[in-house]
């Protein structure tokens, strides 16, 4: 890797972030039409050719038939071609994703532009999103299983957070690829942890969103700010064992998930604050915090207003928003890597005026100036 | 600090630093004091316990009844009124009490607001701590606080109609707008005083602009807010039905934009969108200009506060939790605050 940073590599690495945005979008459309069962059949490398001929979609949609999903709401041949294309757009999607990771990764191979540490976390990076395709398959399987309506809470929440997961980490590679040397920041070095903390709790929050999304939590409590008129709504942990209910009680999993939201809320908006004014000379990572702190007020809002309204296509308008909140936060804290702190700031400082003359009389006037 | 006098923004030589630091002090203690009220006020009003006094006696009125026979009294005269025909019939004399503690306490505060007020302000007069140009705009805003007062009774007298069991809501607009004149006259009062001399900020008269913009977008809203809670207009909203979701509601501009309830809240709505528009708008010009911190920390305050502001509006329209409604009319009053404070920071503003 060159001292200077190599921008192509950094903007590909961070090309493929979007892409994983874009899988979210594709992902989250499937989830909220139902279409995650549609397609029974994985065929990783020609599954990209789309059914051809009647006999074609005649065997899909036979394979489609044995899921629980459509022996309890039996639907058309053209009905399934609704719940088949957005589920196929979905996948090619992430079959394009690897060739945009495959091709430049060969490119820059053969430049030599790639470290030999880079090279083996990238292809490690690679391997994750194709485990991540693997499980997706897997969740799509467990249609076949007797009564499943929908893939189960317990797999399909985790499938989301290790997509953000791997989401974070080509940011977070890109961004330093582009910048190996982090720019120095004076004086705001006790912002890491909250930072650190604001990414940590969106992703949390995100996981109890996912379980609230998977659970179908979205059809109870319309109300805001109780639930149903109840601070905690009863019944929180009516099943046994505990933690089933976190993976099956709707109102287990909605009460956390506001909680948790509110809580992130005040974090992300204090990080924001915060950053805002000790970087405030810093015109990048200033503006980042602000687009930090607009986007998390928007997704609070956005939060209530699903909830409230107990709408699904704006419980997806919430999750896209998340999305792209955390990468404003990973950035945030990745703008933060090079930052000292204030006792640092002031004996450079007094270096800088004086030299290396050290006499503890000339620290004193290069302080008080 | 620089004590020498110049034109029109003299101030007088022995008004030093000092007694201009107990000045503002006690300025702002009358602004914290009014924000209080207005928070007693909204709860007055959202509990309903306006109406539950028949009489003004200003000084013998901070007095609550002392025996059964004056509690009986006043619970007699409650009983004439059609609120209590209307709504409260056969009601007891316990009920009756938790309608009248409000309305007396909302009472008391104001009366404790006049002397917090008139006593330091003879004081500084007498102890000559205070600036000579102020005092007679100071002694105005004591007697219209006086006034505020009057204007309190005569709304509430406005809810003894035949067949009224709330008052007028242009009489509770006017009752809130006046004491949020009050509010700004004192805090800005208290802002000059500490500050008298503007500070030079060359490049940032743009942003001025936008902190006058954001100033009066607030102001407009809060008024449109105070038909609001004067119609009880939240009472219409109505997801399945559409209402009270954002659109204008049918028929929009053939309605009275002050009586029907679905305008009303309309109106507030609108207003209050497009106020977060222009406050965002203006707190992301704030940050990411050259402006010094003090003007960047009320911008983030305006920020902060807005967002706040927008998050309990919605919550209390969604909830119909009165006392969300109150926390809302009270944030109002801190985001004024916010955006007076910012627009006092950048009066020194030039091209």
């Amino acid at each position: 890797m060159k001292p200077a940073g190599d921008k192509a590599v950094g903007n590909w690495l961070l090309l493929l972030a979007f892409m994983v945005f874009g899988m979210v979008v594709g992902g989250g459309h499937v989830r909220t039409i139902g279409a995650a069962f549609a397609i029974q059949t994985w065929r990783p490398f020609t599954g990209f050719i789309p059914p051809l001929n009647d006999a074609a979609w005649v065997h899909l949609f036979a394979l489609y038939q044995q899921t629980a999903q459509f022996q309890a709401h039996p639907v058309t041949l053209d009905q399934f071609r609704a719940l088949f294309w957005p589920m196929f757009w979905d996948r090619n999607w992430g079959r394009l994703m690897a060739l945009a990771f495959l091709i430049p990764f060969a490119m820059f191979a053969w430049q030599r532009r790639l470290s030999l540490r880079l090279m083996v976390w990238v292809l490690a990076i690679f391997l994750a999103g194709g485990a991540q395709a693997a499980f997706g398959w897997y969740l799509v399987r467990t249609g076949l299983e007797p009564g499943m309506m929908m893939p189960p809470p317990l797999w399909a929440a985790p499938h989301f957070v290790t997509a953000l997961l791997i989401f974070i980490a080509l940011i977070w590679t890109g961004l330093t690829v582009k910048r190996p040397v982090p720019p120095m920041v004076e004086g705001v070095a006790w912002l890491r942890p909250w930072a650190l903390a604001s990414v940590l709790l969106l992703l949390v929050t995100m996981g109890f969103g996912a379980l609230v999304a998977t659970t179908d939590a979205i059809t109870q409590f319309h109300s805001f700010p109780l639930m149903d008129g109840h601070l905690v709504p009863p019944g929180l942990f009516a099943l046994h064992p505990l933690w089933w209910n976190f993976f099956a009680n709707k109102a287990t999993v909605q009460f956390f998930h506001r909680g948790l939201a509110t809580l992130t809320f005040l974090i992300v908006l204090t990080t924001s604050v915060m950053g805002l004014r000790g970087a405030d000379r810093y015109p990048g990572l200033r503006d980042n915090f602000l687009l930090l702190a607009g986007l998390v007020a928007l997704q609070f809002i956005l939060g209530m207003a699903t909830a409230v309204m107990g709408a699904p296509e704006l419980g997806y308008v919430h999750e896209l928003n998340a999305v792209l909140l955390l990468a404003a936060a990973v950035c945030a804290l990745h703008g933060l890597r090079g930052a000292t702190s204030r006792s640092m700031l002031r004996s450079e400082f007094a270096l800088a005026e004086h030299g290396n003359d050290r006499s503890p009389e000339h620290r004193r006037n290069a302080l008080s100036s | 600090m620089s004590e020498v006098t110049l034109g029109r923004r003299a101030i007088d030589e022995g008004v030093s630093r000092r007694n201009r630091k107990w000045v503002a002090a006690w300025l702002l203690v009358s602004c914290f004091m009014i924000w209080v009220m207005v928070g007693i006020g909204g709860y007055t009003r959202d509990s309903g316990s306006g109406l539950s006094i028949m009489n003004w006696d200003p000084i013998i009125g901070a007095l609550p009844p002392l025996s059964q026979a004056a509690w009986d009294k006043l619970f007699a005269l409650y009983q004439t009124i059609p609120q209590y025909q209307l709504l409260h019939q056969g009601m007891d004399l316990a009920g009756f009490k938790t309608l009248f503690w409000p309305e007396y306490f909302h009472r008391l505060w104001g009366r404790l607001i006049g002397l917090e007020f008139f006593v330091p302000l003879v004081v500084f007069i007498v102890t000559r701590r205070i600036e000579a140009r102020l005092i007679p705009w100071l002694a105005l805003l004591f007697v219209l606080g006086g006034l505020q007062g009057a204007i309190g009774w005569f709304m509430v007298a406005s809810g003894f109609d035949p067949n009224s069991v709330a008052v007028q809501p242009w009489r509770l607009s006017l009752h809130f707008s006046f004491a949020i004149f009050l509010y700004i006259a004192i805090f800005w009062t208290a802002l000059t005083v500490l500050q008298p001399e503007p500070v030079k900020l060359p490049g940032l008269r743009g942003l001025k602009f936008w902190a006058i913009a954001a100033l009066l977008c607030v102001g407009a809203t809060m008024f449109a807010g105070t038909f609001v809670s004067g119609t009880h207009a939240v009472s219409i909203f109505d997801p399945a039905k559409n209402i009270g979701m954002g659109a204008p509601p049918p028929g929009y501009l053939s309605m009275n934009m002050f009586a029907d309830k679905a305008a009303v809240l309309f109106n507030h709505q609108a207003l209050a969108t497009l106020t977060v528009l222009v406050l965002l708008a203006t707190v992301t010009v704030t940050l990411r200009s050259q402006a010094p911190k003090p003007v960047r920390d009320a911008g983030l305050l305006v920020g902060a506060l807005v967002i706040l502001q927008f998050i309990l509006g919605v919550t209390a329209l969604v909830s119909q939790m009165f006392d969300i409604g109150v926390a809302h009319q009270m944030d109002a009053v801190l985001l004024l605050t916010a955006c007076l404070l910012l627009l006092h920071r950048l009066r020194g503003a030039v091209r």
